[in-house]
């Protein structure tokens, strides 16, 4: 299926080639997917009559008469003939509206169509509507929905018969910067809320004939196109087919954002990890694909979900591959390490203050005792009061608008945390490694895994202060099984940590030369296995 | 939904068990009390002219034993751990005049019940990973380091680096010194042989892991000896320790010979004095040096070859009048005269470890039972008796290297 | 995706973990103990000792390719001599997965945790194997990938720290009227390296047997590396007679360690950390070798697994706790061992030639 509609567009010319995938939208869909919607169930059967009027109102009816469905009638072939059209002013374009369909009609339709003649369907859409898809339907649920996406519905008296013309108004913001996902050297664009813009943003970056677009509509009421996209001599069909199964497979009223699909279609609901990867740059999207993984995006929302994901990749930002890999790989490495320390270091603080200090050399422990001695609370409450104020922080920094952002984080972290520490309710060490998580946490690129940081936190610190360090680690351990079993779409979430392949680890964990990463990560079994050729640039040898 | 449902109960019971019954070992960093050093002194009545408050310290000093009378004297030093009240400035200024450490003594006849009983007398929880000197007096040692150590080589919080150190007469007093630099006199006395690289003269190596295997093997061994004023510690010589036992001091210049033979000559100074100057004294540095222990068996009589090899700056010189340039034949007598220095210096030293206290306290026993295997099976139960009787040839060889910044 | 397996890496992996354990806190003091400072010898050639019995070994597990060993005794032995054979492997591996547990939590309490209960330590090893097994074989694979590097890397980090404590002579005399007491601790150094059999529960899992197979000898090569080179450091750091009388070596070993770097001062406890992981991958192995065991044994269906890994909750600390004292619990580690040899010399050959003749028997027809 996929493989046709790349067909159509060929043929369509590359002209107009994003307005094309729209088209195709409502065709595929209304196949696969009809007996979900609502409207599949009510109108199916309800056809057309060859009485305009009656139409009208049957459609009008059906959409609740509501204010801002137009109809505007209209007469062809020298005044003869009633026709109408009808669309929803608030999605649809009306300039098109007017100058492709109604102008045509009314004004060419008598120089063209001769009185006596039947009007024919071929001759309207062939030569006389200039916009850019027309379809001839007949049952209502058809229309409905056409209008509702805010195409418009040409109906003429005495058929039972219409068009379905496209006139869709896309109206959205312009592309944006990434505001979640920043880069220092990568490129400043993010998705913005309208698919037709975030599929041309991907197409800009991959001119590969291979790159497939699978089209679902999703939604019992939204109905909302949600568009599969990879690359197929890359990404491994099994994945593909997995992605595609679980899409179709789901009854739901509607979805308005790719991370809310994600938890739809994940594999494990209850893992606190996310096991898809939410991103709002094209140019991670489309590194995700060219690594042979399959993006998915949704009409309205202004991310991209990329499955299958594991930790490593999480962890990798687009900035790695602008450096030097040296460079990268440190910079790799310090994410890996403030991942680390967001987890682990507040547990790992409590469980040797207070179950070993003899871990510590013997002036620091002095030091803290010494900030420690005359505090009221335990460092394990201590450390949990810190914990939930610094929640509170981030999440009343994100609530509030930007310009008051500023104050809160100077108010909470400046002006609270020196008081505390002053008034001797907080040690200054305890405020350090407070802010040393936090900080941690920040450096993870991505948000939902920083985010189950900060969930596998407390109890760390609960198992820190019951078992000290022996609690600690074996907490390790629970959670190193639970992600070891954890799979993203068939593929497991640890890899390429385990099973062990140099090359994977080299590519993954830390970064690696450009000219030297000629293989594709092999744990995601992809068919195209080399990425560029493996001689070496610059060799005089001519091999 | 009914399993997680399950899973998430038994989750929070084990959760709420683990903290309301758990927390074994918790104890926050301020409740503990860090030994940082612990003298040993043997028991010694109350002198009954004390009055008042001194009279009630000594009376808590007193532990009831059980069994036997009191043998021992233990003292341990914690630091005193106060929050200065203007933290956000700069660290803990303004305490000047007040006590930094707390010296607690108890009497007993072992350390366990001193240490519990200590324990009722301070808020704190006596903890000794930290543990950084342990010094016992001449007078424990002479009774037997073998009887009273093994408390410290059980306890599982001890360190086998801990630094012993021997104290002539009170070993208490050592911990008494207020050091001018440091907060507290045993991280004092701990950094002090850091300098050992410099000064030959301190025992190189004292810690309690070593003191343990020496001990376990036989082998007898010098523990560093300590004297104090009132705010400086000195390391003075050492003590011999043959079989468990003090058998005698051994002072700096010994102390040096024995790093010469153990192979631990990391630095200091030999002065020769040349032939054709009477008055002047010529100086160098040792940089590197290298022993060599052989024994050799010839008509089966036992003898040693000690080849040390010393490499050195020319340092010094004192009150050298010739006014000579330094050159290369002005060099070379220097250096046979350091060498005959160094020959000198260590037959003096074993000629006394050997007639004098009979201590093979250059572990040359080792040597014997890890080279000749064959021949320590004959001799071993009589080398007290061999001991002293040995040929043991030092030959030294001293090359300079360098003669600093001027000729 | 579906279709899962072993890599040989893996293979490796498991083959190092289901040997390197609990034993390499006390294998100095059990060598020394017996052979002197010539004890690495004795345990070099009783690791000889355990590739000519691997090798065997494999070539039985090369018969069945597609069974474990429970199966295999069972299919070769039949349904009632082949529970008389396979009983004593049974006891071993419970035994020796108990006995492993209750001696490291006794060194935990030793060097990191004094006054929490040794039920409690016990038990939430236990718990956590208990979650490992609940989980297919393939998350083992993939825990123990991960937790490899970090063992063997502190094991190093201990080794090389430990070069500047060393004094040669003291290994020295080599071999000095002491090839007695070398060749008489052969046969205890082999017992340390119990459990090379563990493979078995997992080579039926394996993509690729033939590079398995390499792997799994050459895994087998990393403990017998390990205990030779920590009894050798621990013989010239401590000499030959402290060692009779220290419990835990190794530990004391790591405690002896004095290193600038401030962090690194006390290194005991980072390495008792670094320890927790490495003896929980050999007792998830081990446990999961006796879930097998006893589905196997008792015909338990695939369905009621589950039941089995809960049953291991309670039975293993309750052999573990069962010695009251840590001296019966020494005693009790070493007695287990000597199952291995009746498993190893007994129960293996006679089971690799039965086998051997039933498939000429089958090949004939």
């Amino acid at each position: 299926m996929a493989l046709n509609i790349f067909r159509k567009w060929l043929g369509k010319g590359v002209s107009n080639k994003t307005g094309n995938n729209e088209g195709q939208i409502s065709k595929d869909n209304q196949q696969s997917q009809k007996d979900q919607t609502i409207y599949g169930i009510k109108f199916r059967n309800i056809k057309l009559t060859r009485n305009l009027q009656d139409n009208i109102t049957n459609i009008k009816n059906a959409m609740n008469n509501n204010f801002d469905i137009k109809t505007k009638e209209f007469r062809l072939r020298g005044q003869e003939i009633r026709a109408a059209v009808i669309y929803i002013q608030s999605v649809a374009n009306e300039d098109t509206i007017l100058q492709h369909i109604v102008n045509p009609l009314m004004i060419e339709s008598s120089l063209i169509i001769d009185k006596d003649d039947p009007i024919l369907f071929k001759t309207i859409i062939e030569s006389m509507v200039t916009a850019e898809y027309v379809k001839v339907v007949e049952s209502l649920d058809e229309i409905i929905f056409a209008i509702m996406s805010g195409d418009t519905f040409l109906c003429i008296q005495g058929y039972d018969k219409g068009f379905i013309i496209s006139t869709r108004k896309y109206v959205g913001r312009q592309v944006g910067e990434p505001i979640l996902e920043p880069s220092v050297q990568g490129s400043q664009e993010s998705f913005t809320e309208t698919i037709k813009d975030n599929i041309g943003l991907i197409r800009r970056r991959l001119r590969d004939p291979n790159l497939v677009f699978n089209v679902h509509k999703l939604g019992r009421r939204t109905q909302l196109e949600v568009v599969v996209i990879y690359i197929k001599d890359i990404a491994n069909q099994n994945i593909v087919d997995e992605v595609i199964r679980r899409i179709s497979s789901l009854d739901i009223e509607g979805v308005h954002n790719a991370a809310q699909l994600g938890l739809h279609i994940t594999d494990s609901p209850n893992s606190i990890f996310p096991l898809f990867q939410v991103t709002e740059r094209p140019d991670r999207t489309v590194r995700g694909l060219m690594e042979g993984r399959v993006a998915i995006l949704v009409e309205g929302g202004s991310r991209a979900l990329l499955v299958p994901v594991t930790l490593p990749l999480q962890v990798q930002s687009v900035d790695d591959y602008y450096e030097n890999w040296i460079v990268g790989s440190i910079l790799r490495i310090s994410r890996y390490i403030g991942l680390f320390i967001s987890s682990f270091l507040p547990a790992i603080y409590i469980a040797v203050t207070s179950h070993h200090p003899g871990m510590l050399p013997t002036i620091l422990v002095l030091t803290i005792a010494g900030s420690r001695a005359g505090m009221p609370f335990p460092g394990f409450l201590e450390a949990i009061l810190m914990e939930v104020t610094i929640a509170m922080l981030q999440e009343a920094s994100i609530r509030l608008p930007r310009v008051v952002g500023q104050t809160v984080s100077i108010v909470g972290g400046l002006v609270v945390g020196q008081a505390a520490v002053q008034a001797g309710i907080v040690g200054p060490i305890m405020v350090i490694i407070t802010a040393l998580t936090a900080i941690g946490s920040f450096t993870i690129p991505d948000y939902s895994l920083s985010l189950a940081t900060r969930a596998i936190r407390i109890p760390f610190m609960v198992l820190a202060a019951t078992l000290g360090i022996f609690g600690v680690s074996m907490g390790m351990l629970l959670l190193l099984i639970y992600i070891a079993d954890l799979k993203s779409f068939g593929v497991r979430y640890i890899r390429p940590l385990s099973p062990y392949r140099s090359s994977d680890l080299k590519q993954t964990l830390i970064s690696s030369k450009e000219r030297s990463m000629v293989d594709r990560p092999i744990f995601l079994n992809p068919g195209d296995k080399q990425k560029q050729s493996n001689a070496k640039r610059g060799d005089g040898d001519g091999q | 939904m009914k399993k997680l449902k399950l899973s998430i109960i038994i989750l929070l019971i084990s959760v709420c068990l683990l903290i309301f019954t758990g927390c074994w070992d918790r104890k926050d960093i301020e409740d503990r009390g860090y030994v940082l050093g612990i003298a040993v002194d043997s028991y010694t009545p109350n002198d009954s002219q004390a009055k008042g408050d001194e009279e009630k310290k000594q009376e808590f000093e007193e532990t009831q034993t059980a069994i036997g009378e009191p043998l021992y004297e233990m003292t341990v030093q914690l630091p005193i751990i106060k929050r200065s009240p203007s933290l956000a400035a700069s660290g803990a200024g303004s305490s000047d005049g007040q006590p930094k450490t707390w010296q607690i003594t108890q009497t007993g006849n072992d350390f366990i019940s001193m240490e519990r009983e200590m324990e009722s007398r301070t808020s704190l929880t006596l903890y000794y990973e930290h543990l950084q000197v342990l010094i016992l007096s001449d007078k424990v040692l002479k009774d037997g380091l073998n009887n009273m150590i093994d408390f410290f080589l059980r306890h599982r919080e001890m360190r086998t680096s801990v630094s012993l150190f021997v104290a002539e007469g009170s070993a208490k007093k050592i911990l008494d010194v207020v050091p001018q630099e440091e907060d507290h006199s045993s991280t004092y006395l701990f950094e002090l042989p850091i300098n050992a690289d410099k000064n030959a003269r301190i025992a190189y190596k004292h810690n309690l892991g070593e003191a343990m295997n020496c001990l376990r093997s036989g082998d007898a061994f010098i523990l560093p000896r300590v004297e104090a004023s009132k705010d400086e510690i000195k390391i003075t010589g050492g003590a011999l320790i043959k079989d468990g036992k003090m058998a005698g001091w051994a002072d700096e210049l010994d102390i040096e010979v024995i790093n010469i033979l153990a192979d631990e000559y990391k630095g200091g100074t030999v002065v020769g004095r040349l032939s054709g100057h009477d008055e002047g004294i010529i100086v160098m540095e040792v940089t590197d040096s290298k022993t060599k222990v052989t024994p050799i068996i010839k008509d089966g009589e036992l003898s040693f070859d000690v080849d040390v090899k010393v490499k050195g700056k020319y340092a010094e010189q004192v009150g050298v009048t010739s006014g000579g340039r330094v050159d290369k034949e002005y060099i070379k007598e220097c250096e046979k005269e350091f060498a005959r220095t160094i020959e000198r210096r260590c037959r003096i030293t074993i000629e006394k470890m050997q007639k004098e206290y009979n201590v093979d306290v250059f572990q040359l026993s080792r040597k014997v039972r890890t080279q000749k295997p064959a021949y320590w099976e004959e001799v071993k139960d009589q080398w007290d008796e061999i001991f002293p009787n040995l040929d043991i040839n030092v030959r030294a060889d001293v090359t300079i290297q360098l003669i600093g910044v001027m000729k | 995706m579906d279709n899962e397996k072993l890599t040989p890496s893996q293979i490796f992996v498991i083959a190092v973990f289901s040997i390197l354990g609990v034993d390499i806190l006390v294998v100095p003091h059990d060598m020394v103990s017996l052979a002197d400072q010539d004890a690495w010898i004795s345990l070099l050639l009783g690791g000889v000792l355990l590739f000519l019995g691997a090798i065997p070994f494999l070539y039985l597990l090369n018969l069945y390719p597609d069974k474990d060993l429970p199966q295999i005794i069972l299919q070769v032995a039949g349904k009632w001599i082949g529970r008389i054979l396979f009983l004593p492997i049974i006891v071993f591996v419970i035994m020796y997965a108990a006995m492993s547990t209750r001696l490291f939590a006794q060194a935990l309490k030793l060097f990191l945790v004094d006054k929490t209960p040794l039920w409690i330590l016990v038990i939430s090893l236990v718990v956590v194997a208990a979650y490992m097994v609940y989980k297919d074989v393939f998350t083992l694979g993939a825990v123990l990938d991960i937790l490899f590097p970090i063992t063997i890397v502190s094991l190093l980090i201990l080794v090389v720290l430990s070069l500047q404590n060393i004094q040669l002579d003291r290994i020295k005399p080599i071999l000095f009227r002491n090839t007695k007491n070398v060749i008489k601790a052969i046969l205890p150094g082999y017992y340390h390296f119990a459990g090379f059999g563990a493979i078995s529960y997992f080579m039926r899992f394996v993509s690729d047997m033939k590079s398995a197979y390499k792997s799994y000898l050459l895994g087998l090569g990393v403990p017998v590396f390990f205990y030779v080179i920590t009894t050798v450091i621990c013989i010239m750091v401590f000499g030959v007679p402290p060692l009779k009388v220290i419990v835990y070596p190794t530990l004391n070993l790591s405690k002896s360690i004095e290193f600038e770097a401030a962090i690194l001062d006390r290194l005991e406890s980072f390495m008792a950390v670094f320890w927790i992981s490495m003896v929980f991958s050999s007792l998830a192995i081990f446990y999961y070798a006796s879930v097998r065991n006893l589905s196997e044994f008792f015909s338990i269906p695939n369905q009621y697994r589950t039941y089995v890994i809960w049953a291991h909750i309670l039975i293993l600390p309750i052999i573990a706790l069962i010695p009251p004292s840590s001296i019966i619990v020494f005693e009790l580690h070493e007695k287990v061992k000597y199952i291995e040899v009746l498993i190893g010399f007994f129960i293996f050959p006679i089971i690799t030639a039965w086998a051997v003749i039933k498939k000429k028997r089958e090949m004939k027809q």
